[in-house]
Formats: C-alpha cells, structure tokens, sequence
C-alpha cells in the first residue's frame, strides 16, 4: 500500500511540473529551422519578403488570433519540430526577440497547447496576417489616443 | 584701356594655352575621365551601397571549431556535407567568404554536418555568394539532410541569391560555422 502511494504521489508530481525549458535547445532549434530566413536577431529581410520578428512578435498575442497565429503559420505548424519543441522555442523566441511586449502577463505556451492549435491548417496565410497587423495597428492608435 | 589691356591678357593666355597644351592632350584627358567613369562600377570592389541596402546587415561570424581538418579546396572537406554548389575557396574567397566583387546572401539555408576530429555535430549556414555570375570551379554537391523545396528552409535547391540586396546571380557557396548541436 504504501509503494502503490509513492506511484501515485511521484506520478502526481511529474504531471504537476511544468516542463523544463531548455534554452540551448530552443536556441539551436531556431537556428535549424528559421534563423535562415529569420537572420540571427530575428530582424528578417522585409523588402525580400521576410518578416521581422523583433521588437514585434509579441504584438500578435494582444489582438484576438495572433496567439494562434504565431503557432499556426506554416514555418511553423509545418516544420519538423515535435510540439514540445515548438512551444519551447516560441517561447524563447518571444521572450528574446520581444521581451519589451511580452513582459505583461505572457502566458508561456504549452506542448498540449501547440498540440492542438496545429492541428488547423491555416489557408489564408497572407490574408489572416494582413488582418492581425491592421487589429494591431488600430489597437496602437487607440492606446495612443488614451 | 581697361578693354585693351583685358584683351591683351586674353589673347597671352589662350596663346600659351595653346603653344603648352595639344588637341591630342585634351581629347585624351576626356577620353581617360570618360572611359574611367564607365569602367569604375566594374572594378572587383566590396559595393559599399548595396551592403548600406541590406536590412540585416553583417555577414554572420564564424565560431572557429577546435579542429579543422581537410582541405577547404575540396569537395570532401567535412563542412561540406550539405552544400550544393561552387565553392567560394576556389573562387577568390574563402570557405567563409565571398571572393571580391559578389556579395553575401543575407538570407540562407542552415544545416549540420559532423566534425571527424571531435565527433560533434556543428551548425553550418551555407551563405551564397551573389552578383557575379557562376564561378564554374569546384563544383560540389552533397545532400545530406537536404529537404525538399516544400520544406524551404532546409532545401538547399534554392537560390538564396534571390532573396539577398545584391542581385539574384549565383557565383558560389561559403561554409560558416555558428556553433555546435
């Protein structure tokens, strides 16, 4: 009886942990699977096409969508990253390429989370962006306003 | 007078212009400014403004592995492994840079290959460099790890050159190391 407790109660706390991010990992990850594109700062190449990342990526989990955004565009629901991973490096590539935005009630994204939110196809990449940026750019204005 | 004397001073130094200096002199002086303009754009010079252009800036540094071992002048050299290409070594540059007169793609496909004298794996980025055309020489193609073009940031089929400031003309391939797996 008091084996099957210790089970029950190791169990209990292997769940109850949040999973260690390992920041070399996520870093490496980036490397392997953006940064070509991305550059190594997140600053990208906009006049070819590229998005940049810093000082802006944060900006998507204010306005309804963007969270799911970030893990549904293709580079990223699509590449060969375990969910695990991707919640971990989107993780780490918020908090360091956008840490000014992020630092208000940033709720980390989870293996279970990414999990799911990749599950939808995202069809309308371009179209569903060019939405996020205009509910970012007016959310700006009005606080501007304010 | 004051016309005069003006008009003597006028004549003095057109004449001793003209008993110093000859038609030939002029024409050739012209002619060196004229051709000179039109062949500066082409001299082998790092373009200044075109690196201004680019967004992202420097090309990325080289973080030096412990050993090195092989011959950057040949295909079977270990940095290699994914590259698929001419290799800038052969080319006037260098494994980690451009040779003169090309520019490097700021924008690239990243890879990695394993180090035989210390058995780890380190993380390759295979700039290309661009704005000349094909440099012909070492032709090396190894595709390990290569994805397909659906998978674009680890294909190496594509030409990065046309996502750099320079122009879309492929010269070759450099090998830069950005740190260990």
């Amino acid at each position: 009886m008091p084996v099957l407790f210790l089970i029950i109660a190791a169990l209990g706390a292997a769940f109850a942990l949040p999973i260690q991010a390992d920041e070399r990992r996520a870093k490496v990850n980036y490397m392997l699977h953006c940064q070509g594109c991305h550059t190594p700062d997140g600053s990208g190449l906009s006049e070819r096409g590229v998005p940049s990342l810093k000082n802006f990526m944060g900006k998507f989990l204010k306005v309804e969508g963007g969270r799911e955004f970030l893990i549904q565009v293709p580079g990223a629901a699509q590449s060969t990253l375990n969910s695990e991973q991707l919640a971990e490096m989107t993780n780490w590539m918020l908090t360091s390429f956008d840490p000014q935005s992020v630092q208000d009630g940033f709720q980390r994204y989870s293996a279970q989370e990414v999990q799911r939110l990749r599950q939808y196809k995202l069809v309308k990449v371009t179209e569903t962006r060019a939405n996020l940026l205009n509910h970012i750019n007016n959310k700006n204005r009005l606080q501007e306003h304010q | 007078m004051l016309f005069k004397w003006f008009d003597k001073l006028t004549e003095n130094t057109t004449r001793q212009s003209a008993r110093l200096t000859s038609r030939r002199s002029f024409l050739a002086s012209v002619g060196t400014v004229l051709v000179g303009t039109a062949a500066y754009p082409l001299l082998p010079v790092w373009r200044n403004g075109a690196q201004a252009a680019s967004q992202a800036g420097a090309d990325p540094k080289e973080v030096s592995p412990g050993q090195d071992p092989g011959d950057p002048e040949s295909c079977e050299y270990w940095r290699y492994c994914a590259i698929d290409g001419y290799l800038c070594s052969c080319c006037g540059g260098t494994k980690t840079s451009c040779p003169p007169g090309t520019q490097m793609a700021p924008i690239t496909w990243i890879g990695t290959c394993r180090n035989p004298a210390d058995g780890k794996d380190y993380i390759i980025s295979y700039n290309d460099c661009c704005g000349k055309s094909a440099c012909g020489r070492c032709q090396c193609i190894r595709n390990e790890n290569d994805t397909p073009a659906y998978l674009p940031a680890n294909s190496n089929n594509i030409n990065w050159c046309s996502g750099g400031p320079a122009d879309v003309v492929y010269n070759c391939s450099t090998a830069i190391i950005l740190g260990i797996q």
